[in-house]
């Protein structure tokens, strides 16, 4: 059987077209064979991405008929941020009309205009975020100037589709600020008593910029704790960024995660199974 | 004798239940390794066709029958052991079809309020709009995480659409000097290695 039929029987089965004694065959044998176990998935995950990039005929046996678990959905959801974040990268002829998915009744009502809101809203966090890279722009005047090199940054920045809603705007023509950025050094190394400051009204997302002695760890973890120490953000797997004014670590959040407030962030380094707290900061946010 | 129905339920898989089925997979520990998780994958795999919810609890279950019959003295193979894992599969999977199950509950059944007027269902929006970003902010991290050379492959193999994307792998495969298929592969357990990564972030982020 030729990799093509082959292909379409797998689909096939995946949409529970085939007949009992058709799918027995097929189970048996991926059973038993981990290259065709290795067919089957590629032939799923296939499926999915032509599903989420609105490409099947009949989207709704999909959703009936393969939408049976959680962790399908789940690949679902991964298949649309891959497609988000990949297909359209810049310099390969994108367009950005991209992945129109139909709605899914297992997720009835979060599509169309939202999804395509939310994606836009992504983008542009990469893009303001490229943005206050380059011109090292932040909310705050920044103990330390940063720049922070911007091939750290994402593919799509480039070629940023405008949003359905345009964002409030800065004052800065042309360009449209939805990430609010602060930059901060360890409040034990801070020569002035005054907390940083990061106001975030407008934006959608918040990038902290993170300085500290540290090396030689594989990962950082940040912790962003409110004043009375409830925790409302944490990141592990963080790396450091090479920037102008030297290596930082970068934690991005959502801006809707904080509100006028306090704040305290621990920055802890991985090595390993060890774990070694490096330094605190603190920020305070207004709206 | 065989065990009653409740003891076989709460039968637990005990260290030497595990290394006597490995055993019986291949003398060689490390190939036996290499067995179970290929049989687990594919029995999970199973579990998820057949439309079933949770499918690793069920492939879990299988294993673990076998695992006792072994323990029981029972003789399981004829010919390749995945064969009588998955007999022992459907007789789960029959099971589960026959007892009345909450697990298998579709979450696109029934009736859904329209959203304007379904608090649970604004919430439900807002969660997920948090959860797409999310798992954006982790994709982009875990793409980061890859060697160079898999981040390279991956998205030079996801660029562009429809048609550019099909040129756009052919062209791969030939620099690669690899076949199509292999290059799909190869790109297969790349994702499958993102997909895990950004899911482990998404578990470990703050929920709201």
């Amino acid at each position: 059987m030729s990799q093509t039929d082959d292909h379409t029987r797998l689909t096939d089965y995946l949409l529970g077209r085939l007949s009992p004694e058709e799918a027995t065959s097929i189970e048996e044998r991926y059973l038993a064979d981990p290259a065709f176990h290795d067919e089957l998935r590629a032939a799923e995950r296939d499926l999915i991405d032509r599903y989420v990039q609105g490409e099947l005929s009949d989207a709704e046996e999909f959703e009936t008929r393969f939408l049976s678990s959680p962790s399908r959905r789940q690949r679902v959801e991964f298949a649309r941020a891959l497609n988000h974040r990949l297909t359209r990268a810049p310099g390969v002829g994108a367009t950005a009309s991209g992945a129109a998915a139909r709605p899914a009744s297992w997720r009835r009502g979060f599509a169309g205009p939202q999804r395509t809101g939310l994606a836009a809203a992504a983008v542009l966090v990469l893009a303001a975020a490229a943005w206050f890279l380059v011109t090292g722009r932040s909310d705050q005047p920044r103990a330390i100037p940063a720049s922070p090199t911007p091939q750290t940054q994402p593919g799509p920045v480039a070629e940023a589709p405008r949003p359905d809603v345009a964002p409030p705007s800065r004052g800065e023509p042309g360009v449209d600020v939805r990430v609010a950025t602060l930059i901060l050094t360890p409040t034990a190394t801070r020569s002035s008593d005054e907390t940083p400051t990061l106001r975030i009204a407008g934006a959608a997302g918040v990038r902290l910029v993170l300085y500290a002695e540290s090396s030689g760890f594989d990962r950082y973890r940040a912790t962003i704790r409110t004043g009375d120490g409830k925790e409302v953000w944490r990141q592990d797997q963080l790396t450091r960024t090479a920037t102008a004014s030297g290596p930082a670590i970068i934690v991005a959040l959502p801006a809707g995660r904080l509100d006028a407030n306090d704040y305290t962030i621990r920055l802890s380094g991985i090595r390993g199974a060890e774990v070694e707290e490096i330094a605190g900061y603190s920020f305070r946010v207004r709206k | 004798m065989e065990p009653p129905a409740s003891r076989k339920k709460d039968w637990i898989l005990s260290q030497e239940a595990f290394d006597r089925l490995l055993a019986r997979l291949d003398p060689d520990p490390a190939r036996a390794g290499q067995q179970y998780e290929s049989i687990r994958h594919g029995l999970i795999t199973f579990f998820e066709c057949r439309g079933r919810s949770f499918p690793e609890d069920h492939a879990d279950e299988t294993i673990n029958r076998v695992a006792r019959r072994l323990m029981e003295g029972k003789e399981i193979y004829a010919g390749h052991p995945a064969d009588y894992f998955y007999g022992v599969a459907r007789n789960v999977l029959k099971e589960q079809w026959s007892a009345p199950s909450a697990a298998s509950l579709d979450s696109s059944s029934g009736s859904v309020p329209h959203p304007s007027h379904n608090p649970e269902e604004i919430r439900e929006r807002e969660w997920q709009r948090q959860r797409d970003e999310q798992r954006l902010e982790c994709l982009e991290r875990c793409l980061q995480e890859l060697s160079s050379k898999d981040r390279d492959l991956i998205v030079a193999y996801y660029q562009g659409e429809t048609s550019v994307k099909v040129r756009n792998r052919k062209q791969l495969a030939e620099r690669l000097a690899i076949p199509l298929n292999a290059l799909r592969i190869r790109a297969l357990r790349i994702r499958e290695k993102l997909e895990a990564c950004v899911a482990h972030g998404l578990d470990r982020a703050p929920r709201t």
